[in-house]
């Protein structure tokens, strides 16, 4: 995955968290508390796509301004790469037999002068062309550096490294300018990735989070349901419990009520209690209601089952949300998956309701 | 040569990210219109014709174009779970993947050099035990420092993204945290054996893992960011999809049967993370999410996986050789899964 890739991923990403907060389908996924953190998270992404699309696109500029001061090359852009490709390997082969007989016939010194000075226009063309004062000081640094002999340059002739045409290209890939092992020459290698090691960081792994962001952003999956509810087994009710709080019926969750049963349900008695869930159906035809708990996400949530008993409505299906209402009992069940003790609630009432804005055990 | 070794910490995932040498001048930055489509070797031709920018946005164009399609196609309730899963683990471990490579960059740009390279901090543990006489006593308590932001056992980001993935479970920080130092200190004591052949002793290991020359400062800041998100991220979703597989696909009893099975729980855990190859700023959600597993194998993920995976065991094949390499591993994933055992037994 590329430079311009891998900024438009993280564009992605960072628009997806805040579509999701803004949205509040955040709470599927994590707790409704967790907004803050995905705000600022999507932000930090945007900045760092920003800021380096805005260094890419500097960077690229300075590129394109020289192809066009060197003539012909600005066609890379416009036309198939192979035909530039082609065009650069022919003018390095030409370059070679150049550069070859200028060795026979010419003192070294001179060339590679000749070579600095056509940089040196070429470069000033530049920068006075775009006003790129960093043109300018790759003028510079080609003038500054160190004298290169003309048989580095000939045999140092790597595919990056281009003949006169291309040399008046400064700075472009390690050119004639610059000796081999420089830190631009390098900067060349590894941004080409030329014949050597492929330098560049694998970010391959960057797709898997594309198909993530993009199940986000195209498919939007609801909160969990019935499905892990039943696959998972319920969590231990808690030992510690409060009061019960005032009311006729008295809204718990199933969390407390299972804590107030698993003490003995003296706090409960002669209470009514109301109860929000989705329906889950037992192996043996039994209802519980059950919610989800989560931890730190949806992954990895547990189910909280409280057991249906008395006068059920026959049209109750799994994966449907109802209100509860009811009474304490005694009676206690096993959890079919880990054989947690499920509490039962005798059931008054059974009232069909819409999913709650946040699925999950509170 | 390898820029990005010199900073190797957090799960250790840096060593070849050269991404920020591009910038190195500022100038002399992707300079070759052919950069960024030509390959080494023989790739095929679509390959070079199609840049990644141009086949990310055919992906998102057909997943928009195709949305009802792949909609129904997810619409069974064990697709949907899966689905769900895969995107709760990646959002919720998303900001500590963000967080912690804003960290190992701004190490990386501004850091004090040769610290954190080698595998996870170890060769900046070594720094800090073997002072050569060149380091005066002020580096060895930077490099200390720094040894203790990066490695993925002491780290904030990395005891924060633990404490926020296991609500009310402040053992299992404290675990994670004594564990990972004790493993740490431990790899420390034998990378400095092994490298002591090594010409020019640890140190020279060190540094032969992390050039000491190459550019700093804030180009390297923001590339090596975009970079590591990317990476980080990427593995991140990769994990989550497992999970997702697990959570949805494999049979409960199954499931249930391993997180039971005690001893064999932990060392599955391990081996999960040792494949895996999640960051330390991440690994936390992914282990959450097998919630049916004892905190213990939970504890053996979280202390195993920063400190031996897959992604760092190609590296110091790279670095050490395959000798070195194939004693060093193994090594850390039994040591790993002492300090577990141990500091499980006593904390949770």
């Amino acid at each position: 995955m590329r430079r311009y890739a891998q900024t438009a991923l993280l564009v992605l990403l960072g628009g997806m968290l805040l579509k999701l907060v803004a949205t509040n389908a955040h709470v599927r996924y994590v707790r409704a508390g967790y907004a803050p953190v995905l705000v600022v998270t999507g932000l930090a992404l945007l900045a760092v796509a920003a800021v380096t699309l805005w260094r890419d696109l500097k960077s690229d500029a300075i590129t394109r301004d020289d192809d066009t001061i060197a003539g012909g090359l600005k066609l890379d852009g416009l036309f198939g790469i192979d035909r530039a490709r082609a065009a650069r390997a022919a003018t390095l082969e030409q370059t070679r037999v150049t550069l070859e007989q200028t060795r026979v016939t010419l003192e070294p010194t001179r060339d590679v002068g000749d070579q600095r000075d056509r940089a040196l226009a070429a470069g000033r063309a530049a920068a006075a062309h775009e006003g790129l004062g960093e043109a300018a000081s790759t003028v510079d640094e080609a003038i500054h550096a160190p004298t290169t002999k003309l048989e580095t340059i000939h045999t140092g002739s790597t595919p990056t490294v281009g003949g006169p045409a291309e040399g008046d290209r400064t700075g472009g890939g390690g050119g004639l300018g610059t000796p081999p092992g420089s830190p631009a020459h390098a900067a060349g290698r590894s941004s080409g990735a030329v014949a050597g090691a492929p330098l560049r960081p694998r970010t391959g792994v960057g797709w898997a989070l594309l198909v993530a962001a993009l199940t986000v952003l195209v498919l939007a999956p609801p909160a969990l349901g019935s499905f892990p509810a039943v696959r998972t087994g319920a969590l231990d009710p808690a030992r510690s419990v409060g009061a019960v709080p005032e009311g006729d019926p008295v809204s718990l969750s199933l969390a407390e009520y299972a804590a107030h049963a698993a003490s003995g349900g003296q706090a409960l008695a002669g209470r009514r209690v109301r109860l929000v869930g989705f329906v889950v159906a037992g192996p043996r035809g039994e209802a519980f209601l059950a919610r989800l708990a989560m931890g730190c996400c949806a992954a990895g949530a547990r189910p909280v089952k409280v057991g249906l008993t008395g006068d059920l409505p026959g049209v109750l299906t799994a994966d449907m949300w109802v209100e509860v209402v009811g009474v304490y009992t005694d009676q206690v069940g096993r959890d079919p998956v880990n054989g947690v003790s499920i509490p039962y609630v005798s059931v008054i009432t059974v009232t069909p309701i819409e999913p709650p804005a946040d699925p999950y055990e509170p | 040569m390898d820029s990005g070794g010199r900073s190797g910490g957090w799960g250790g995932g840096y060593g070849d990210a050269s991404g920020g040498y591009q910038d190195a001048s500022g100038v002399a930055v992707a300079t070759d219109p052919l950069a960024e489509t030509r390959r080494p070797g023989r790739a095929s031709s679509w390959r070079r014709r199609l840049r990644s920018v141009e086949a990310l946005a055919i992906v998102v164009a057909a997943a928009i174009l195709l949305r009802e399609i792949l909609v129904d196609f997810t619409g069974t309730a064990q697709r949907t779970t899966f689905a769900t899963v895969f995107v709760a683990v990646v959002v919720a471990g998303l900001p500590f993947v963000v967080l912690s490579s804003i960290a190992v960059s701004a190490i990386a740009a501004f850091g004090p050099r040769a610290v954190v390279a080698g595998p996870p901090g170890l060769a900046g543990l070594a720094r800090v035990l073997t002072p050569s006489s060149g380091d005066s006593r002020r580096s060895a308590v930077v490099a200390g420092a720094t040894f203790l932001l990066a490695s993925p056992a002491a780290s904030p980001v990395v005891l924060a993204a633990t404490a926020v993935a296991f609500p009310g479970q402040p053992s299992l920080v404290l675990a994670r945290f004594v564990a990972g130092v004790v493993t740490t200190a431990a790899m420390g004591g034998l990378w400095l054996r092994l490298t002591a052949r090594v010409p020019g002793g640890p140190a020279a290991a060190a540094m032969a893992a992390s050039p000491a020359e190459g550019p700093r400062g804030w180009p390297v800041f923001w590339e090596r960011c975009r970079t590591d998100v990317v990476r980080a991220g990427g593995v991140l979703a990769i994990g989550a999809f497992a999970v997702a597989v697990f959570t949805a696909w494999l049979p409960a009893p199954w499931l249930d049967a391993i997180a039971d099975s005690g001893l064999f729980a932990v060392v599955a855990m391990a081996l999960l993370a040792v494949l895996l190859s999640v960051r330390a700023g991440a690994d936390a959600f992914v282990a959450a999410a097998l919630s049916q597993f004892p905190a213990t194998a939970v504890l053996a993920f979280l202390v195993v996986g920063p400190a031996a995976n897959l992604r760092l065991f190609t590296r110091q094949v790279a670095r050490l050789g395959p000798g070195l390499a194939l004693r060093f591993a193994p090594a850390t994933v039994l040591v790993g899964l002492a300090a577990t055992l141990l500091i499980g037994w006593v904390v949770l």
